[in-house]
């Protein structure tokens, strides 16, 4: 059963054991999952379609600290959007107990949304037929935002987000990474403490991408404002965030850093070497391209220790430069979710 | 005890957000005259053309049921101001809570610092949904001034009274079908629309002299007599006495029961619902 918890101060967000089920119908299955033949058992199956238990969480559990910057990535239908949802209050566990900011998002909803900032990516809180200001206009009444307060922060988003030229225009005819900027800066105009990023970045092109990520690291490196933010796009949560975690199938499958996910995937590093226009090939690493002298190679440094790597470097005919690189933790993921996606035997 | 500074911080805001609201709506408006002008126009013609069939019977007839001329254009006018009042107010989907329920809006609202009965009521519209208001009340006006029946002092105040039932009654029916919406929420996203549409349409036609298996339904599963014709026969001192208080028993049985079903969707909504999984699920 769902019940209040108390954080320690230092504590923004506490999960503890919290699973969220839900069900969903199933046409033309059976208990097992598999597809029924239309016959005369499709028929009845047609009349009464099975329901299915899905676990969109799973006895998950974990701590944010005040001022930390924390990714929270997986696979499509994880649960990250769940989670985001559960710790806003729009959804309530089935088991388990949360505390944002020492409050509990269900009992405490209107003390805890006066502290908390949340934003969707794929859905927006402007008023659609106003101009922007009309919507800073509306929040600054609707969460009873001081004068004071309210024009510091005006001031602060307007110059940060660079959003002075489209306070004026109507919500409806900003493109959409102007948008997300005015989205953003009117979350923080009640000055949160408390940020839920739920893609941020979704469809922003790389100007727009590189103003939220700056403008994200500044309010949390300058502000103290705690931040945990869902994305699809792995480079953008490693540059943001200083911790990761991770989901799969509604259980915490990570929780650290970037460099700590490398190592659970063998320590992949990418090395580029540059010859005088020989061909090289190198023991125990895996030749990824290969064009006019440069050669792009991947090595496992679990397997491979630095130490043995360089040596074959030295030894090698006509190297003039090494560069070495970590793994993109895109391909880092892909290869934990491709794992994951595996059957279990 | 109540803290007097916390409920006048309360009702401050209150007037604070629908003092927003109403200024979003005059700048909406106010965007285009052209605009404006047609909007208004429109709004006027489709009000008055709504009840001009049965006003215009009446006319013809020199009175329908055993109403008269005016008493039936009396009738009209307190429907328009019922159903004027209510698109004033929550026009802007607080009248059709499905509609929040059925397209997500509700997400929107559970992040809001404003308890969720405030955000429902401050949805205002007084200039673009006030013309079927202010045509209720110049209606209403010509009507009481053509009138043979004497009014009592007391009778300003039973009007307010009995519009005040009638527009709960409308409000309750919509909120206890709309919370068939935190169930299957794609299904039941237009029934509140669907409910007070029909009652607005419904209302017009005066019962007296109707057959019982007509006109009780009209009064009591399908309330769209006591939209208008029946508070008009109150205010018209042609109800019994027992019948005077009829509307206002209806009217608290209604909204209480609204108030459970609506409360015990919501719970399900929160605990059950999110767009995927919920059986029709939602848009958003």
């Amino acid at each position: 059963m769902f019940q209040a918890v108390t954080a320690p101060e230092d504590i923004a967000v506490k999960v503890e054991s919290v699973s969220k089920v839900f069900t969903q119908w199933q046409r033309n299955k059976d208990n097992s999952g598999k597809k029924i033949a239309f016959g005369k058992k499709g028929i009845g199956n047609f009349f009464k379609q099975e329901r299915e238990t899905v676990s969109a969480l799973d006895n998950v559990s974990f701590q944010i600290r005040h001022g930390e910057f924390v990714a929270y990535a997986g696979p499509n239908g994880a649960g990250k959007s769940t989670t985001m949802k559960l710790l806003s209050g729009i959804l309530q566990p089935t088991e388990g107990a949360i505390s944002v900011l020492g409050m509990s998002p269900e009992k405490d909803r209107i003390a805890l949304m006066k502290k908390l900032g949340v934003l969707f990516g794929n859905r927006t809180e402007l008023w659609w037929d106003h101009p922007v200001m009309q919507s800073f206009e509306w929040k600054k009444v609707v969460w009873d935002i001081p004068d004071t307060v309210y024009k510091r922060n005006l001031d602060m988003v307007t110059e940060l987000l660079d959003i002075g030229e489209i306070r004026n225009t109507f919500a409806r005819e900003l493109s959409l990474g102007q948008r997300m900027r005015a989205d953003l800066a009117m979350m923080l105009l009640h000055s949160p403490e408390l940020i839920l990023l739920d893609e941020p970045t979704l469809g922003l092109d790389v100007v727009a991408k590189r103003q939220m990520i700056d403008f994200l690291k500044k309010i949390n490196q300058e502000e103290g404002v705690t931040i945990l933010v869902t994305s699809h796009d792995m480079d953008d949560l490693e540059e943001m965030a200083q911790r990761i975690l991770m989901i799969s199938k509604g259980k915490l499958a990570f929780d650290g850093s970037f460099d700590g996910l490398r190592d659970i995937t063998g320590n992949l590093t990418h090395f580029i070497v540059t010859t005088d226009g020989r061909e090289l090939q190198l023991e125990g690493c895996r030749l990824l391209s290969g064009n006019r002298g440069v050669f792009e190679f991947e090595a496992d440094l679990s397997c491979l220790p630095v130490k043995v790597l360089l040596e074959r470097l030295s030894k090698a005919d006509g190297v003039l430069d090494v560069e070495i690189r970590k793994a993109p933790i895109e391909k880092v993921i892909a290869q934990i979710y491709q794992a994951w996606a595996e059957p279990l035997e | 005890m109540v803290d007097k500074n916390k409920l006048f911080h309360v009702i401050k805001r209150y007037f604070q957000l629908l003092k927003i609201y109403a200024g979003m709506d005059l700048a909406s408006l106010m965007r285009d005259g052209k605009f404006m002008a047609i909007v208004i126009i429109a709004d006027i013609v489709s009000n008055i053309s709504s009840i001009s069939g049965i006003f215009l019977l009446a006319w013809k007839f020199g009175g329908i049921g055993g109403m008269d001329r005016f008493e039936v254009l009396f009738m009209l006018a307190y429907g328009n101001i019922v159903m004027g009042f209510l698109n004033m107010m929550g026009g802007c989907n607080a009248l059709f809570p499905s509609r929040i329920i059925g397209r997500g809006q509700w997400e929107h609202m559970f992040i809001m610092p404003v308890p969720y009965a405030v955000q429902l009521t401050v949805g205002i519209f007084p200039f673009t949904g006030s013309s079927s208001f202010l045509s209720g009340i110049g209606m209403l006006w010509v009507a009481v001034c053509h009138m043979e029946t004497v009014m009592p002092w007391w009778w300003p105040g039973m009007l307010i009274f009995q519009l005040m039932i009638s527009m709960v009654i409308v409000v309750a029916l919509s909120y206890l079908l709309s919370s068939l919406a935190f169930y299957a929420p794609v299904q039941c996203e237009e029934i509140s629309g669907a409910v007070v549409y029909s009652m607005g349409r419904t209302m017009t036609f005066p019962l007296t002299g109707m057959p019982m298996y007509i006109r009780y339904p009209l009064l009591t599963i399908f309330p769209a007599g006591l939209m208008a014709w029946f508070p008009s026969m109150i205010l018209l001192g042609k109800a019994a006495t027992f019948e005077v208080i009829y509307s206002a028993i209806f009217a608290l049985m209604i909204s209480l029961s609204a108030t459970y079903f609506f409360r015990k969707g919501f719970r399900y909504y929160v605990k059950k619902g999110i767009n995927r999984y919920v059986s029709g699920g939602h848009r958003s």
